[in-house]
């Protein structure tokens, strides 16, 4: 393994230092470093809503919070109010930034940039429903609209490079007139790009009535009906999803959303609420059985797993910081800290063990109902369970399930601790070499 | 993480109950020296004025052996069950005999029918065997009982002074903590006089208040005068009749029930009349 790794090192650390003065993934870098500090704040508010401050969270149904806390409700508007102008406006913020980053990169005009990358976010999330409730797919303003905030951004900051709106430092010597006018060199440009994303959003409402979530969300439908094999299935229709959030995608399959019933877990449900005996429920192997309560602790991916195992083994003090910051709500399955944070979106290094870990932990959890040495958790429990607690809770306290859920949050963590150290070892190598450069 | 699991634990007994709540029987144990026709008017009386349900009697023989008669019809949510005891007499000692009877029966019961939740009439000491039986055996089901109606039911047998606790009150009082916290009892008192129903004294049926009052989830006394408010005439009382249907039976009108064949015409089930199954 060690030599194997004198081996690759060179190479990953050659390419991450090309990576690394690549425009586009230091406008990621910077944009997701912008936007960190209100993702923290979100994800802080939603997770004291959904676990605390929500009739069906996970503190409040155990300790009948609604009733303990007084102004219960009001506490949950503000924090709703919190969680609006952050978290779920992090794509507009996130369509600013990165369009910025990269006009600068080209030393053209960023903030004319930024400005046209949000109007052209905003344009591909109108919504062309007739009576739409509002204007806007205001749902796609958070992590599941990051991905096309992102790809419009870099494109539009791309795109800047062929105007003469250069970049210039503020100087003191300015006349009002001559700085509107000076703004006024890009506009050609703007319009360009807003009546461009407003033909792209009619195209799209022909097709799907969700822009382009629905268009992924097709794509994402299509290996779930072909596949006969339901554990085959599982595993391809999870990995999908989490390769979706790992793009910067919402996928499907959310941790935080409530489960609706599907046939098999009511038909698995109703079995065991007749006979009290879950270990020949009708459908053993679901995805509510393996895939949420053994292999989504902190949300897709195991991001729980990837904290603790930054906490464990990782040396670099910021990232030791924002796995500290990222733990309470990945306890909740609150994911959005780490996924922008350390980052995970669209992070090459940690996207193996992203897609591995819920695949060996989806193996555990089969092989224990297999062998019958669990029963197939059933009952349904509020999303915010911490995920080590799902599986013994949804057996109704089943210890078997406890123990096997432990086993898989150690190998999770175990997966991810050789990541998490070459991630460190390439940017401390990367970052020498790129001393040399610049 | 045990508040968790005790929440758990909770929450799917009471989504269980839910479920498999299809059927609530309303059970029913008459008083000492009754059999188990002791109900028949009565429910002939409440199926006339519903649509009505069956009806099954059983007679809990001194061996412990059950004998039945009628049956619960096939699609009955609500089917009447009377249990009476071939050991019928008055008495603290036989009272303590008749529950562990009807436990017996209710055992049997529970298995055959798998009900969750029921609900319970006793007229005079069948109200005592009931609060017996939830002190004593209930915790052992799975079961919930969820209303409990007694009828001239002396809770401190016949002593009219409240102050002199017989011992089965007492012992009623020391295990109240055992009752279920969700039950709902209605307490009926009869009075012929201004002293109670003419057997049982008013004092003893209120003495009641002292072993449900803030034990239970609701505790409701109703007194009854006028015609018909002699102790043995209680079940037969229009008023009761109509506190009945009112407070004990849930689905007067259940849908898609037809009257039965070779039954009374009304209801599901051939509702009695009083005599014709007399032996």
């Amino acid at each position: 393994m060690s030599n194997l790794m004198k081996r690759l090192l060179p190479m990953l650390v050659t390419n991450s230092v090309r990576l690394r003065h690549n425009r586009i993934y230091r406008a990621l870098q910077q944009t997701f470093a912008v936007i960190f500090p209100f993702v923290i704040v979100g994800a802080w508010a939603q997770m004291l809503e959904q676990s605390v401050f929500s009739r069906n969270g996970f503190f409040a149904v155990i300790y009948n919070l609604d009733n303990v806390i007084p102004h219960y409700n009001q506490i949950r508007t503000l924090l709703l109010i919190v969680e609006t102008v952050t978290i779920n406006m992090m794509s507009v913020m996130a369509a600013f930034f990165v369009a910025k980053y990269m006009a600068r990169s080209y030393k053209k005009d960023d903030s004319l940039a930024g400005l046209t990358s949000v109007g052209a976010f905003l344009i591909l999330n109108f919504n062309a429903q007739r009576n739409a409730q509002s204007s806007f797919q205001t749902n796609n303003f958070g992590y599941r609209g990051l991905f096309i905030a992102i790809v419009f951004g870099l494109l539009i900051g791309w795109v800047f490079r062929f105007t003469h709106a250069d970049f210039e430092e503020p100087s003191h010597h300015y006349t009002i007139a001559g700085l509107i006018s000076r703004g006024l060199r890009g506009t050609w440009l703007t319009i360009l790009i807003l009546i461009g994303s407003v033909a792209i959003t009619y195209g799209l409402s022909r097709v799907s009535t969700e822009g382009f979530i629905g268009l992924f969300y097709v794509v994402f439908q299509m290996p779930a009906t072909n596949i006969p094999h339901v554990s085959l299935r599982l595993a391809l229709v999870t990995t999908i999803n989490a390769l979706m959030w790992w793009t910067g995608i919402e996928g499907p399959i959310n941790p935080l959303m409530v489960q609706a019933g599907s046939t098999t877990s009511t038909a698995n449900l109703n079995y065991a609420l007749e006979h009290a005996n879950l270990f020949n429920v009708p459908n053993p192997i679901t995805i509510n059985t393996i895939y949420h309560p053994f292999a989504s602790f902190g949300g897709v991916g195991m991001t729980l797993a990837l904290i603790i195992a930054t906490l464990w083994v990782g040396r670099s003090k910021p990232l030791r910081r924002i796995a500290g910051l990222s733990l309470l709500p990945g306890l909740v399955n609150i994911s959005l800290p780490v996924m922008i944070g350390w980052p995970v979106t669209l992070n090459p290094i940690l996207l193996v063990p992203f897609l591995t870990t819920p695949l060996v932990n989806m193996a555990i959890a089969w092989t224990a109902i297999r062998l019958r040495l669990m029963p197939p958790s059933v009952y349904t429990i509020p999303t915010t369970t911490p995920g080590p607690l799902a599986a013994f809770l949804g057996t109704n306290g089943n210890l078997v399930a406890l123990i096997v859920a432990v086993i898989c949050l150690i190998v999770s963590v175990l997966i991810y601790a050789p990541f998490i150290r070459l991630a460190e070892t390439i940017n401390l190598e990367s970052a020498k070499v790129g001393d040399h450069h610049d | 993480m045990f508040p968790a699991t005790k929440w758990m634990a909770q929450n799917v007994k009471s989504a269980r109950v839910v479920h498999n709540s299809r059927m609530q029987p309303i059970i029913l144990i008459p008083g000492s020296s009754a059999t188990e026709d002791r109900f028949n008017s009565l429910i002939t009386q409440l199926n006339h004025q519903t649509s009505g349900h069956s009806l099954l009697k059983i007679t809990v023989k001194t061996n412990g052996k059950l004998t039945y008669s009628g049956k619960i019809a096939a699609r009955d949510t609500e089917p009447y069950i009377v249990v009476a005891f071939e050991d019928n007499k008055d008495g603290y000692n036989n009272i303590k005999k008749q529950a562990a009877w009807f436990n017996i029966a209710f055992k049997q019961l529970t298995k055959t029918y798998s009900f969750n939740r029921f609900r319970g009439i006793g007229h005079s000491n069948g109200g005592l065997i009931f609060t017996l039986f939830l002190e004593k055996y209930y915790s052992e089901y799975d079961v919930q009982m969820t209303r409990l109606m007694t009828i001239g039911t002396p809770y401190n047998l016949e002593e009219s002074n409240p102050n002199n606790r017989t011992q089965m009150l007492n012992d009623f009082i020391t295990s109240r903590d055992k009752l279920p916290n969700t039950l709902t009892v209605y307490s009926i008192a009869g009075t012929e006089n201004l002293d109670g129903d003419g057997t049982v004294p008013i004092e003893s049926v209120e003495a009641g208040k002292y072993i449900f009052q803030n034990q239970v989830a609701h505790y409701t006394q109703i007194t009854v005068s006028g015609d018909e408010a002699g102790h043995s005439e209680l079940p037969q009382n229009r008023q009761i009749v109509n506190l009945i249907s009112q407070y004990m039976v849930a689905t007067p009108n259940q849908q898609g029930v037809r009257p039965g064949q070779g039954g009374s015409g009304r209801g599901v089930g051939p509702a009695p009349r009083d005599g014709t199954q007399n032996p």
